[in-house]
């Protein structure tokens, strides 16, 4: 199993005032090669399950494991994981601080064993990716940008170093709607080339056209686990977890309610059209 | 209310040739809900930084509540003229607790203790916050700090409420509550400029503004701005679901009879054809 999360707990500031259960007894597992979805409202776990899955805190209970290996032992070796797992965070944008931006992006970089040519290379298909002219803004200074173009800098400086796993938090709060389209098809590409992705988004569309598995967390209990178009499907019961669903799903929903023959199981705007049409058409026939 | 004409800026004070603002001329009249919507790096937030002086005014006129921002005598009057809510709230938090934070603002204006409390526990109120007045503003939920970041705002009693983004960080229940007070507030005669990139956002503003590299594209009432694809395909956004299907609708054959804007009107359309077309 590549990931495996199994009965993890984490209480933050154990034993004074502020004690918080954020996580109460999560067990999931993640394949090679998903397109995984998590959801919930603000402050149910979310943000602290992906840093324990990157290790950068540790559970009060509970293991995490790493192809079998369990990246909190005393033994592990955590270069694995941190060349395995590559992290965007939310707010990615604060934390550029090279001179320019080709430096930026190539910080992760700096102590591989990469050939020079090679990290210029890689730096150039980050930026590429994410939408910029390589040549044109290389030089520049990455603090000198917008809010949304800073955040696509530093995303393709975690891009640059090529994980196995991508994790990414909330990535696209901010980003105009084009910029989140571009942004998710790069996400779909890259999923198409191998990587595994693990994104928290509020954005139900985003996760509905995306991805194929959803966790939904309420209030630091994994509290669904399963397709995409399933969890949809309940639509009174994700909008009691404060969550809602794809804007597609939502036309479906208000359709059915109206007394119109269509699916639960409608997540994507193609599969919404489609369904659309397939009513409209067939009246058509009558 | 807020006149600027031919607004040019550039934050490369060099030699200029950048420019954020390339001739920017918008306006909003007293009482209005305005949303402003363009892809990032199209200069919204420098327009916004504009509004009450966080940003000098290089070139054109602008005028805020009457007050000329090329004065600069006058920028601390347009300063309480206009408030702005950012993006991130954690950015703009000063205290530990949530009353001192709302209550920054008027310290530095010297407002008598007696009317600090008064104002803080009436701004908290408004944002739906009472109660939370001894907590720790950095523990609270996304959207809750977005509302104590309101509260110390509202607190000022400004002319102008701009939110500058301030629902792209939040779920789906802190966008409902800040979207919430921004209705009520707007029903209270406030003047709100929203600058946002959920386009749903825009179909209860008054007037909507397309802004597309640092220019004003064109402006008018949801259901113009919103319904019209080429003019949106412009301006690099996207149409609302409900637009988006009745064009692709419309490709393969089928006409509504009204383009819809929301979700609720696309339903209702496509339930009518219907029952028109088993007749």
């Amino acid at each position: 199993m590549p990931i495996e999360v199994r009965d993890v707990s984490l209480t933050y500031s154990e034993g004074t005032p502020f004690e918080t259960c954020a996580l109460k007894n999560v067990s999931f597992t993640i394949e090679d090669g998903e397109f995984l979805g998590i959801m919930g409202h603000t402050g149910c776990g979310k943000s602290t399950m992906l840093q324990l899955i990157d290790g950068l805190i540790k559970p009060t209970e509970g293991k995490i494991l790493l192809d079998g290996e369990d990246i909190n032992a005393r033994d592990y070796d955590r270069t694995k994981l941190r060349s395995a797992v590559g992290y965007v965070f939310q707010y990615p944008e604060c934390q550029l601080f090279e001179t320019t931006v080709e430096k930026d992006v190539a910080f992760g970089l700096k102590h591989s064993s990469l050939p020079k040519d090679e990290v210029a290379e890689r730096v150039k298909w980050a930026l590429e990716s994410v939408g910029f002219d390589y040549e044109k803004v290389r030089k520049k200074s990455p603090l000198g940008f917008s809010g949304g173009e800073k955040r696509r800098i530093a995303i393709a400086g975690i891009l640059a170093t090529k994980p196995r796993f991508l994790i990414l938090d909330e990535p696209i709060a901010g980003l105009d709607p084009l910029g989140r389209d571009a942004f998710m098809k790069l996400l779909k590409t890259l999923n198409g080339q191998g990587t595994t992705i693990i994104m928290v988004s509020h954005n139900a569309d985003s996760i509905g056209e995306c991805t194929r598995r959803v966790l939904v967390f309420d209030h630091g209990v994994l509290v669904e686990n399963g397709g995409t178009s399933e969890i949809f499907s309940d639509v009174e019961k994700m909008r009691s977890r404060h969550i809602g669903v794809s804007q597609s799903r939502e036309i479906a929903h208000l359709l059915k309610e109206k007394g119109l023959d269509i699916t639960d199981k409608i997540s994507r705007y193609d599969e919404l059209k489609d369904a659309v049409l397939e009513i409209l058409k067939g009246g058509e026939q009558l | 209310m807020i006149n600027a004409r031919n607004i040019k800026f550039s934050y490369d004070f060099s030699d200029g040739r950048h420019r954020s603002l390339n001739g920017t001329t918008f306006s909003v009249k007293k009482g209005e809900l305005a949303v402003i919507l363009g892809h990032n790096g199209c200069g919204k937030s420098t327009l916004m930084k504009h509004l009450n002086g966080l940003i000098e005014l290089q070139q054109g006129e602008l005028t805020v509540n009457g007050i000329d921002a090329s004065d600069i005598e006058e920028v601390w009057k347009m300063r309480r003229c206009a408030g702005i809510v950012f993006q991130n709230p954690d950015n703009q938090f000063v205290s530990s607790v949530v009353e001192e934070d709302v209550a920054f603002g008027l310290e530095n204006y010297e407002v008598p203790r007696e009317e600090i409390e008064e104002r803080v526990s009436s701004a908290l109120k408004t944002v739906g916050m009472e109660g939370f007045e001894k907590r720790s503003p950095h523990m609270l939920s996304g959207g809750q700090k977005q509302r104590v970041a309101l509260a110390g705002v509202l607190a000022l009693e400004p002319e102008i409420l701009i939110f500058d983004e301030a629902t792209s960080m939040l779920d789906p229940q802190g966008r409902a509550e800040v979207l919430e007070t921004v209705k009520r507030l707007h029903s209270e005669g406030k003047t709100i400029i929203m600058v946002t990139h959920y386009i749903e956002e825009a179909v209860f503003a008054d007037t909507v503004w397309f802004m597309h590299d640092g220019e004003m594209l064109a402006h008018g009432t949801p259901r113009e701005m919103l319904t019209d694809p080429e003019l949106l395909a412009d301006t690099g956004l996207d149409a609302p679901l409900a637009v988006k299907l009745y064009y692709d609708l419309l490709d393969a054959g089928i006409k509504l009879d009204h383009c819809p804007l929301t979700n609720e009107e696309a339903a209702e359309e496509i339930c009518r054809l219907k029952s028109v077309m088993s007749r």
